[in-house]
C-alpha cells in the first residue's frame, strides 16, 4: 500500500467515525436534555411527548432540548470547530425561486391544517402547540440529517442516489428506532429519500424542513 | 501483525478487564438497581470506560492513524457485542419488573420499559463507535502534539550541539 492510499483510507475511516458521532451523540444529548428539563420544570421524568399536558411543558421539555441538541450544537460544531460555512450546510441567503414558492405553499397548507385541527381536537394540547412542536421537530431532524450528516456523507459518497438511500435508512431506522420495522421500511425510508432528494435538488435546507413539517401535520390531521 | 500487537495493546485488554469487573458487579447487584442506575451501569459507564481506553491507547501508541481508528472501531464493536450478550443472558422479565419496582418512588409514579428493537441495538453499537472514535481523535491529537514537541526539542539540542 502506498502512502497516498494509506492517507485516503485513514481519512475515509475518520469521516465514517465523524458521521457516526453526528448520528449518535446528539441523540444522547437529546435524551439527557429531555430528562433533565422534564425533571427541572415538572418534577418528574417524562420522555414521552404524548404524555405532556400543556404548551409550556411541550415547549420546554421537548421542543427546546430537540432544537438545542439536534440543530444548534451540531451546527455550532460545524461552523466554529470544523470551519464550515452556513451556505454549504443549506442555509442559503437566496433559495431557488421554485423552492421558495413550494415552501410558501406548504406553509399555507400547514396553516389550514392547524385551523382544521383546532376544530377537530378535543385534547388538552392545542393545535397551535402541535404546530409549533412539529416545526421544532422538522427543523431539528432536517438540520442534523439533511444538513450536517448529509454534508459529511458527501465527503465519502459521490453517488447522489446512494447518498439519499443511506440518509433515508439513518432517518428511518436510527432516528425512529422505536417505531416498528415495517412502518419504517414502507413509510419513513421513502419519506427520508424524498426529503434527501429535495435537499439535493433545491440546494437549501428550507424545502426539506417545510416538507417534513407539512408531512407531520398531515399525518396528525388524518390520524 | 507483529507491528500491530506491541506492548501498548495491553491498554485495550485493561479496558476489557475493567468492563468485565463492572459487569460482574452489575450481575451481583441487578435487583438493587432502578431505571436511572440501570441506564448508567449498562450504557453510560461502559461508554466512558471505552472512551478512556481509546484516549489512553491513542495518545501513547506509536502507530499510524489508520491502525488507531480501526482498533477503536473493532474494540467498540467488541464492547457492544459483550454488552448485548450480557443483557440477553442476564436481563429477564423478573429482573425488569424488579427494576421498575425499585424506580417507583410514589404511588403516582408511572414507569415503563420496552423491549429493545433492532434500531435500538444499532443505536447502541453506533454510540460505542462514537465514544471510542472521539477518544481516538483526542488521543491522536495529543500524540501528535507530543511528537511535534519532541521534534522541536531535538532540533534545539542539535542547535546547541
Amino acid at each position: 500500500m502506498s502512502d497516498g492510499q494509506k492517507n485516503s483510507a485513514s481519512e475515509w475511516i475518520e469521516e465514517i467515525i465523524k458521521i457516526v458521532c453526528y448520528i449518535s451523540l446528539p441523540l444522547i444529548l437529546l435524551f439527557t436534555g429531555t430528562m433533565l428539563s422534564s425533571v427541572i420544570f415538572s418534577g418528574n421524568i417524562n420522555t414521552d411527548v404524548n404524555a405532556a399536558s400543556d404548551f409550556f411543558q411541550v415547549l420546554v421539555s421537548f421542543s427546546f432540548p430537540m432544537l438545542i441538541s439536534l440543530a444548534i450544537i451540531p451546527i455550532a460544531i460545524q461552523v466554529f470547530l470544523q470551519h464550515n460555512n452556513f451556505e454549504r450546510l443549506g442555509f442559503v441567503k437566496k433559495p431557488k425561486r421554485w423552492s421558495f414558492i413550494v415552501c410558501v405553499a406548504l406553509s399555507a397548507i400547514i396553516v389550514l391544517v392547524t385551523i382544521y385541527l383546532n376544530k377537530k381536537l378535543e385534547t388538552e394540547i392545542s393545535a397551535m402547540t402541535i404546530c409549533i412542536h412539529f416545526l421544532a421537530v422538522a427543523i431539528s431532524e432536517e438540520v442534523i440529517l439533511r444538513s450536517v450528516i448529509m454534508h459529511e456523507m458527501k465527503n465519502i459518497i459521490s453517488n447522489n442516489f446512494l447518498l439519499c438511500i443511506i440518509n433515508a435508512i439513518i432517518f428511518a431506522f436510527v432516528y425512529h428506532s422505536s417505531e416498528d420495522f415495517l412502518s419504517n421500511l414502507l413509510v419513513r425510508v421513502p419519506l427520508g429519500f424524498v426529503l434527501s432528494y429535495a435537499r439535493l435538488k433545491s440546494n437549501d435546507i428550507y424545502l426539506p424542513i417545510a416538507l417534513h413539517w407539512a408531512y407531520n401535520m398531515a399525518v396528525t390531521a388524518i390520524g | 501483525m507483529k507491528n500491530l500487537f506491541d506492548k501498548k495493546i495491553f491498554i485495550w485488554f485493561l479496558g476489557l478487564f475493567v468492563l468485565a469487573i463492572e459487569l460482574v458487579f452489575i450481575a451481583f447487584n441487578l435487583t438493587n438497581l432502578n431505571v436511572l442506575t440501570y441506564l448508567l451501569c449498562i450504557g453510560f459507564v461502559p461508554a466512558i470506560i471505552l472512551f478512556a481506553t481509546s484516549l489512553i491507547y491513542s495518545s501513547f501508541a506509536n502507530k499510524t492513524k489508520l491502525i488507531k481508528y480501526v482498533l477503536a472501531i473493532v474494540v467498540a464493536l467488541v464492547f457492544s457485542a459483550i454488552l448485548l450478550t450480557f443483557c440477553e443472558l442476564m436481563i429477564s422479565t423478573e429482573i425488569v419488573n424488579q427494576i421498575i419496582e425499585n424506580s417507583m418512588t410514589s404511588d403516582t409514579t408511572q414507569v415503563s420499559m420496552n423491549t429493545a428493537t433492532a434500531g435500538d441495538n444499532i443505536q447502541s453499537v453506533l454510540l460505542y463507535v462514537a465514544f471510542s472514535g472521539v477518544g481516538c481523535f483526542i488521543g491522536t491529537s495529543i500524540y501528535k502534539k507530543k511528537m511535534s514537541k519532541n521534534v522541536s526539542n531535538n532540533a534545539n539540542i542539535n542547535e546547541y550541539d
